[in-house]
Parts: structure tokens; C-alpha cells; sequence
């Protein structure tokens, strides 16, 4: 009986471990693509000009294309393995352009001058954690992508 | 002798386990070491337009070097033709998004996913990990 005890102690150690960190594994993996979808948002987004403004010598980032552009997104990767089964994506996208203005850029790392488009991604589901050592049901990443050097961008 | 007895039925179960987080490990640091590839080619194929004959071989060489896989099994499904940036104020004429995406899909095989798969019936061919990155990419190729 002793023998057994044991032997099924180690076991539910065991099997509480390998859990604990396959969902651990999981994490990580979200982590890294929730950035790289951020990433693909945000450099996306950047990329949609204004070609009005753009005329006159101004780089602006049209503001309802690039919101449209983050939504094709999400809705690509809710669709997707990742996103789409136990939770649901959100983006706050910030833009910072000739027209638009450039005041609180450099919080997230961006120049004057230079146009940028930020995506702030969060994912929030039921807990990534099967026990109950540790819960997380939000993950946020963030991404920014910006013209460097503005009008003298070879971009 | 019965505790001995004991140990040779419990050692195999306790050792599925180390055998399994080490698979774990191993299968973790290979899908991180592919999305790292297909994350260099996405970059370069953004800025050709699409994924091109030598994008497409760069990126075969890297995972089957890197994962240590026979070349020809990896699977690249992608955009071969250049796609054109678009412009913000086209997005809403008709024709959508689609049209300045580039498309990839990249499936690998990894190896196993359960250790000890006999020990538990399992056929080998039901215990492969194929792993696909599909996703759409923004080209910056100006016309």
C-alpha cells in the first residue's frame, strides 16, 4: 500500500507538472504570435497613405483604411488555429502623421517627423492555465511601425 | 523481490513522463525556430512583392538546416506573383484588401507528438506533428 502511495503521489506531480508546462509552452507561442500579428497590423496599416495629403508634402496615414486594415486582420486570425477557439482579439490603433500631429509619440518610441502607426493588440480568453497555480486570460502585445526619417523615406 | 517486481511495472510509467517534457521541449524549440524562418522570409517577400523562386529556396534551406529535415518535405504554398502596395484611399473602391496581400503557407513536419506512443497504442502515423504557419502579408512593392 505504501509502495502505491507513493508511486501515485509521483504521478499526480508528475502529470501536474507536464501540464503546467505545456500550457506554459502555449503561452509563450501566443505571446509570440500575438506580437507577430501586431507586427502585421501595424506595418499594414503604415503602408495606407494618403495620397491627397501626400500631394501637398504631408504624410498622413488614411485613418479609415487603416482601421479597416487592422479589422481584415483580426478577423483573419480569429478565423485562424491560434485566436479563433477559446477567445476574442481587440486593437487600439494609434497614429501619429504630418496631419494627425505628433503629440504623445514619444511614449511609444516614436519620433517627431516621423509617421508612425501603433497597434495595441490584446487577446482575451478563458484561463491559458489549467490549474490553479497561475491564471491569465489577457494577453497584450504591442507593435509599432513607423516611416523613419519621414518625407526623406525611401519607403 | 516483490518491491523490485513493483519497480520494473512503475519505472516505465514514471519515465514516459521525462521522455514526454523533453519531446515537449524539443517540439516547443523547433516551432520557434520555424516561425523564426518564415518571419525572415515574410520580411523579404514583402518587399519583392511575393514569394520568389529564391526567396522560396532560401527559406526551404534554412528550416531543413536548421530543424535537420530533408528539404523536400517542406511544404511552401505561397504568392509566386508580385503584388502591388496599396493605396489608402483605394481600399474602399471594390476591390478590398486582397489584392496587396501576400499569401503563405508553410507546413513541416516536426516529429513526434506523444513519447512512448506503443506503450499506448498509438500508430506512428497518427502520432506526427505536421505544423503549418498560414497567414497574409502587406507587399511593399511600389508599382
Amino acid at each position: 500500500m505504501k509502495v502505491f502511495l507513493v508511486f501515485f503521489a509521483i504521478l499526480i506531480l508528475n502529470i501536474s507538472f507536464l501540464c503546467q508546462w505545456s500550457d506554459m509552452d502555449r503561452y509563450a507561442v501566443l505571446q509570440k504570435q500575438l506580437k507577430i500579428l501586431a507586427e502585421e497590423a501595424a506595418s499594414g496599416a503604415a503602408l495606407l497613405r494618403d495620397e491627397t495629403e501626400y500631394s501637398f508634402g504631408r504624410i498622413c496615414i488614411d485613418s479609415a483604411s487603416a482601421e479597416a486594415y487592422v479589422e481584415h486582420v483580426l478577423a483573419e486570425a480569429e478565423a485562424g488555429a491560434y485566436f479563433g477557439l477559446s477567445g476574442q482579439l481587440a486593437a487600439e490603433l494609434i497614429l501619429f502623421d504630418d496631419v494627425k500631429g505628433y503629440c504623445g509619440a514619444e511614449a511609444h518610441g516614436v519620433g517627431t517627423g516621423e509617421p508612425a502607426a501603433v497597434v495595441v493588440l490584446s487577446y482575451q480568453g478563458r484561463d491559458l492555465f489549467r490549474l490553479p497555480f497561475l491564471s491569465v486570460t489577457e494577453i497584450r502585445r504591442t507593435a509599432v511601425y513607423e516611416w523613419a526619417g519621414g518625407l526623406t523615406s525611401s519607403f | 523481490m516483490k518491491q523490485f517486481l513493483v519497480l520494473l511495472a512503475v519505472l516505465p510509467l514514471l519515465l514516459i513522463f521525462l521522455m514526454q517534457f523533453a519531446l515537449d521541449q524539443i517540439n516547443h524549440a523547433r516551432i520557434g525556430l520555424l516561425s523564426d524562418c518564415v518571419y525572415v522570409a515574410r520580411e523579404q517577400a514583402r518587399q519583392k512583392g511575393c514569394f520568389t523562386q529564391q526567396i522560396r529556396s532560401e527559406l526551404r534551406d534554412n528550416i531543413s538546416k536548421i530543424l535537420d529535415l530533408d528539404p523536400e518535405s517542406v511544404l511552401i504554398e505561397a504568392t509566386d506573383s508580385p503584388q502591388y502596395r496599396i493605396k489608402g484611399n483605394a481600399v474602399f473602391d471594390g476591390t478590398g484588401f486582397e489584392r496587396g496581400l501576400i499569401y503563405y503557407k508553410i507546413s513541416v513536419p516536426m516529429g513526434q507528438i506523444m513519447a512512448g506512443p506503443r506503450l499506448f497504442g498509438i500508430r506512428e502515423e497518427d502520432n506526427r506533428l505536421m505544423f503549418t504557419v498560414e497567414s497574409r502579408t502587406a507587399s511593399e512593392l511600389l508599382p
